[in-house]
């Protein structure tokens, strides 16, 4: 690997030393409560009550609007009123009120999030933060990187003979405490892009076996580098938690999820397969359509949820690499796992992510993590800089929309060659002539490899990049891989009820027999029908078929 | 190689071609050819030559050995004069591959074993 060139160097680390850390929390303005200088902070009202003032000191027909702020972590009580200054100081004129009534309604009913500045004073018993600024932020911050500072860095990059992608991709950049694969590392810079619309939003999904560095992924690379957050596995990660609930102390509040709470970042979800069906089936939409709905009493709420979402696990228990098929190893995602995958736009499914060969480079890195290497001043400096600067760099160049349409012919040409082929069929269940959603995310991914380069127009060196990934992703998918047990949502528990049913009740008159024998939900009844491990006769008997084991872990193909 | 948008003009006025079918051409040369040679040459000869021949179109016997014919005839004018004929690229700049080169496209495409 050459060196970096010295100036390149340089010049990233002048314009990453201009940059100022701005947080997005409430975390300031909640430390500055005992005091009373003028904090900002933002976050989302989750609350609004407007009441009068009955105070003769306040003056006649006075209100107060009492609502409160959270960020998800912290939430603040705020005030803004407009009374007279002996009764209580920052009075505001009736049209700033308004106005202060309508972002915030704004923000409660549309997710949006607000930017306010105040101080804290003591309200009767309380104490409040006064509030006397407001505005909406419309989700993504600005880059701290100018446009003079983004020419420079290009013609720099042109002048060396590389590109930003190179350079982001570089084991001395962005990538010293993990050694990853090329197609890994494209994968997630491409997720650490910040989606501005729905169609911007790109979801990875990567299953693979224990061991294989997916949390430290997350961890070393990509939240040092942007905002993401990781979702809790299982029953810690429940629906209220990510989607936001009605408070039960206040039916008039809905607090804040954790989905919406990082709009226009990422959210990675580690050990998928922990999370139970539901929690898939109210992804569906927010993956689709970058916001979720929500009805409590007589608030009707739409928080907007356009994020990139990350979905890393293992395969089930029951995977055997030679005897099953792909497929198999997606198995977690449940009933749901068709329009789960519909809706990724990359996935990997391999057991190594990085291959046999690279056990050396592998342990190399643990090794230098554990000893601390990149702590050391002179490294920890310069991933720092690159940290710093590409984080900008991503904001920045997240805003740019290289246009499409010149160069729809060969978009199209290229994903109607890889969409006529069978295994893409067979990959994604296409039922219609073509798959809009997935020619969606295939243009996607070649409008987000131009912004990779900080490129303003589309060339093929971008359709190719996104074709190479997209095949890939598809290959790890495809290989060896006939429709299966996921289709039917075929999980170790049915397994284990079919075992059951085979040594306990092969044949039976009836449901209700068979129930008697072996405990089991109609659900999960309705499965085993679907499956083929249970042949229903129209006259009533049943038998449990005893080849249906062996397709499954077999890896066959279903035929209904 | 990276050929900029002056030199792909001066390309255009030069040729019939519009713009749009000469950075297809640029596409296809640098980024499906590749795949193509490392796909059709993983193939021993005698099945090579099945797929080339359907390939080419309008291939006639030669020679006593037809095989090895075909051999002289790569060996001449490269993988892509087979390539060339076997894609068509429309003034737009859309293309369409024949199957055969589709489902010859190296270890990176999905090949159907079918063919």
């Amino acid at each position: 690997m050459e060196p970096i060139a010295k100036e390149l160097y340089e010049y990233v680390k002048s314009c990453s030393n201009s940059f100022e850390v701005i947080s997005t929390s409430l975390e300031e303005v909640y430390n500055q409560m005992l005091f009373a200088d003028e904090v900002e902070g933002s976050g989302f009202c989750i609350k609004i009550n407007t009441k009068g003032i009955v105070n003769e000191k306040a003056g006649g027909g006075r209100l107060i609007i009492d609502f409160t702020v959270s960020d998800g972590e912290y939430s603040i009580p705020c005030v803004v009123h407009n009374a007279e200054e002996v009764y209580l100081e920052g009075a505001m004129e009736k049209e700033e009120m308004t106005n202060f009534l309508k972002i915030l309604t704004k923000s409660q009913k549309q997710g949006k999030r607000v930017e306010l500045k105040g101080k804290f004073i003591n309200y009767g018993k309380k104490r409040v933060w006064l509030c006397s600024k407001v505005r909406i932020d419309e989700g993504l911050k600005e880059s701290q990187l100018n446009d003079g500072q983004f020419i420079m860095f290009k013609s720099l990059c042109k002048k060396h003979n590389t590109t930003p992608m190179e350079l982001m991709m570089r084991d001395d950049t962005l990538w010293a405490e993990l050694f990853a694969k090329d197609f890994l590392k494209k994968a997630v810079l491409l997720y650490c892009l910040n989606p501005l619309q729905k169609q911007d939003m790109i979801h990875i999904g990567i299953v693979s076996s224990h061991g294989e560095g997916k949390d430290h992924l997350v961890e070393n690379v990509i939240q040092k580098l942007v905002p993401c957050r990781m979702a809790g596995s299982g029953k810690m990660a429940t629906i209220p938690g990510l989607f936001g609930a009605m408070s039960g102390d206040d039916l008039n509040a809905i607090e804040i999820g954790l989905l919406p709470k990082m709009n226009h970042e990422r959210v990675a979800v580690s050990e998928f397969q922990t999370w139970n069906d539901d929690t898939f089936g109210e992804l569906m939409n927010m993956m689709a359509n970058g916001k979720i709905e929500m009805q409590k009493g007589a608030l009707d709420v739409q928080r907007q949820t356009v994020l990139n979402l990350m979905f890393m696990g293992n395969p089930p228990h029951y995977y055997d690499e030679d005897k099953h098929d792909k497929k198999v190893m997606l198995d977690a995602f449940g009933q749901y796992t068709f329009q789960i995958i519909s809706r990724l736009t990359l996935i990997f499914t391999q057991l190594s992510l990085s291959g046999d060969s690279a056990v050396q480079e592998i342990r190399n890195a643990i090794i230098s993590s554990m000893d601390g290497d990149f702590k050391k001043e002179s490294v920890k400096e310069s991933l720092e800089v690159w940290r710093a600067f590409f984080r900008e760099y991503l904001r920045y160049v997240s805003k740019m929309k290289p246009l499409l349409r010149d160069y729809i012919p060969r978009i199209n040409s290229t994903y109607d060659e890889i969409e006529a082929r069978p295994q893409f069929q067979n990959a994604f269940c296409i039922r219609t002539a073509t798959d809009n959603r997935k020619y969606q995310e295939f243009a996607n991914l070649v409008r987000a490899f131009a912004r990779l380069q900080g490129d303003e127009r589309i060339t093929w060196h971008h359709l190719c990049e996104a074709r190479d990934i997209f095949e890939l992703s598809l290959q790890t998918l495809t290989e060896e891989f006939p429709l299966t047990a996921m289709i039917e949502g075929i999980t170790p528990e049915i397994i284990e009820i079919y075992k059951q049913l085979v040594a306990k009740c092969p044949m039976a008159d009836n449901i209700k027999e068979l129930k008697s024998h072996v405990k089991m939900t109609n659900n999960q009844l309705d499965i085993l029908i679907r499956s083929g491990a249970i042949t229903k006769f129209n006259d009533g008997p049943m038998i449990v078929n005893e080849d249906w084991i062996g397709k499954v872990e077999g890896g066959e193909q279903f035929v209904q | 190689m990276k050929i900029g948008l002056e030199k792909l003009k001066e390309v255009s006025n030069l040729s019939n071609e519009t713009m749009e079918a000469l950075e297809t051409w640029q596409y296809l040369r640098s980024s499906y050819y590749p795949r193509f040679v490392e796909g059709i040459t993983q193939l021993p000869w005698d099945q090579r030559f099945e797929v080339l021949k359907i390939i080419h179109g309008a291939w006639e016997d030669r020679g006593e050995d037809p095989v090895e014919a075909m051999m002289e005839y790569v060996f001449e004018k490269t993988y892509f004069a087979l390539f060339c004929k076997g894609v068509v690229v429309n003034p737009n700049g859309s293309f369409k591959l024949h199957n055969l080169i589709s489902h010859n496209l190296g270890k990176v495409g999905i090949c159907d074993e079918r063919f």
